[in-house]
């Protein structure tokens, strides 16, 4: 495979280098939105579990 | 446990109460802006030749707002990751004013190039047939990262604040309880997250300096790049730059006098600030100096035809005027005024930065226009004049105008001063979050 010829093609043709930058974008908007859920997800699991209220019981 | 701050009441009180005097502000920005959206539609309607552009001179204020906008916003980034990465406490209590002005001068920055283009629609040819031979989509590219970048910079810095909005601002309408809420992401200050936030921020801070000097390169390449004299030059890139930066770092010292003074911060935003200010401004101005040599005396010297037209119309020719009052606004009488007024003297600080800034925005103007009126081949295309017209006033009018609008409505609204980051404690750390250094700033 020429590398070469791939390399040009993508600099010689209408249309890669739109996409190229939206790959760039796109990537970097995913890369950020799983940041931010990291960072605010450690408060979740830090907070005391609430015990779950438990069903009246039938035998009284 | 939310971090403890001294002085949350004084950075919270703007956020408590919009006056009669803010809507009549706000008011008279957002006419000016709709004044200029109608200039657009306007131009629009009858295309570019209602503009001073002419041939040859294809670029004219639209471009220089677009690179003037574009320095400004690195204020921002300078101020809060480059500082943040030199580990310089001192800066916290102005990262967000400073952040804020990136956030809302790049899209004006940006929007100037659609403005230019004078057909929008054919932003999406850029998409459809774009090649990476071209600079613009260099330009595209990191510019368009870079904003997106900057948001969310601004954004994960500002959550815990907006957590302090949702849990102290109880008495605020409905919609703004609902706003902080939904904003916040369910923040709790927890030390973890505190611990994630800042470990997230000291990376991004890392990769946002590369961003800067990536955009503004690339900004300057798309001059850079075309063989046309006093462009044509391997110096445009950090001659760019540094402009940038000083032109940047001059609205901070703008934009934070204002607040104390509007806000009454003067305890959080003290004087020490404007003399560290003061310093890197010293710095910055010698550098744009030393650039400024380095770029005209290399052209100069080399006496090319071509060249000592552009060089010649700028020294002494038609745009001789503005050239050396460009020299003196950036240079000469900032300097005087650091050096034997500036310090501990916020008047004086904000004159010289007022005078930088009208002086950067005629240096982007010099360095386009007169290449433009006298481009190379001069004989084949002619030689052209220019002049803004009504409806490039207007709309540069109206772009600052919206940039004072984005940036007024939104102090009323978020704290302008980090509380987490200024805060005395954090949750989780047994030291305050930034020691605060000597309130001199010497």
């Amino acid at each position: 495979m020429d590398i070469g010829a791939v390399v040009h093609a993508f600099f010689d043709n209408a249309g890669p280098g739109g996409v190229f930058a939206l790959l760039i974008v796109g990537a970097a908007c995913a890369i950020y939105y799983f940041m931010a859920r990291w960072i605010v997800s450690a408060g979740i699991q830090e907070e005391p579990a609430i015990p779950e209220e438990q069903p009246e019981s039938m035998d009284a | 446990m939310e971090p403890k701050n001294q002085h949350i009441k004084a950075i919270l009180a703007p956020v408590r109460k919009v006056s009669t005097g803010d809507y009549l502000l706000w008011g008279a920005l957002l006419a000016l802006l709709l004044t200029g959206l109608g200039m657009w539609v306007w131009q629009y309607l009858e295309g570019l030749g209602i503009t001073g552009m002419n041939r040859p001179v294809y670029w004219g204020v639209y471009i220089t707002n677009f690179v003037f906008f574009i320095g400004l916003a690195h204020s921002g980034t300078f101020i809060s990751a480059i500082l943040r990465i030199a580990g310089q406490s001192w800066r916290a209590p102005l990262t967000r004013a400073a952040e804020a002005i990136t956030l809302f001068s790049l899209p004006f920055g940006a929007g100037s190039i659609i403005i230019d283009m004078g057909r929008p629609e054919r932003l999406f040819n850029l998409l459809f047939f774009g090649r990476y031979q071209s600079p613009i989509l260099w330009d595209v590219t990191a510019v368009s990262l870079y904003l997106l970048s900057s948001v969310v910079f601004f954004y994960l810095s500002l959550i815990p604040d907006i957590a302090m909005c949702r849990d102290r601002l109880t008495d605020a309408p409905r919609w703004q309880r609902r706003m902080y809420e939904i904003l916040a992401l369910g923040w709790n200050h927890s030390p973890e997250q505190y611990h994630r936030l800042e470990k997230v921020l000291d990376g991004m801070a890392v990769f946002m300096t590369m961003l800067v000097v990536t955009v503004h390169t690339v900004v300057s390449w798309l001059f850079g790049m075309t063989v046309q004299p006093g462009w044509h030059t391997a110096l445009i890139g950090p001659f760019f730059l540094l402009g940038a930066i000083l032109s940047g770092t001059a609205a901070v010292v703008i934009v934070l006098a204002l607040l104390r003074k509007t806000y009454k911060l003067e305890k959080v935003l003290h004087i020490g600030l404007f003399n560290s200010l003061r310093k890197l401004l010293i710095t910055f101005v010698l550098g744009w100096l030393y650039m400024m040599i380095a770029e005209h005396l290399t052209i100069g010297y080399s006496n090319m035809t071509e060249e000592m037209v552009v060089l010649n119309d700028k020294f002494s020719g038609t745009y001789a005027t503005v050239f050396w009052s460009m020299a003196a606004f950036v240079f000469g009488i900032p300097l005087l005024i650091f050096i034997f007024k500036g310090k501990n003297n916020i008047g004086w600080m904000v004159f010289a930065s007022v005078l930088i800034n009208i002086g950067m925005w005629m240096e982007r103007y010099i360095v386009i226009i007169p290449t433009e009126v006298s481009p190379r081949m001069l004989h084949v295309m002619g030689q052209g004049s220019y002049f803004p017209a009504l409806p490039e006033i207007m709309i540069t009018i109206a772009c600052f105008a919206g940039m004072a609008l984005l940036y007024a409505v939104f102090t009323r609204f978020f704290p302008i001063v980090p509380i987490w980051e200024t805060a005395d404690e954090l949750p989780g750390h047994a030291h305050p979050a930034e020691p605060v250094p000597a309130t001199t700033g010497d």
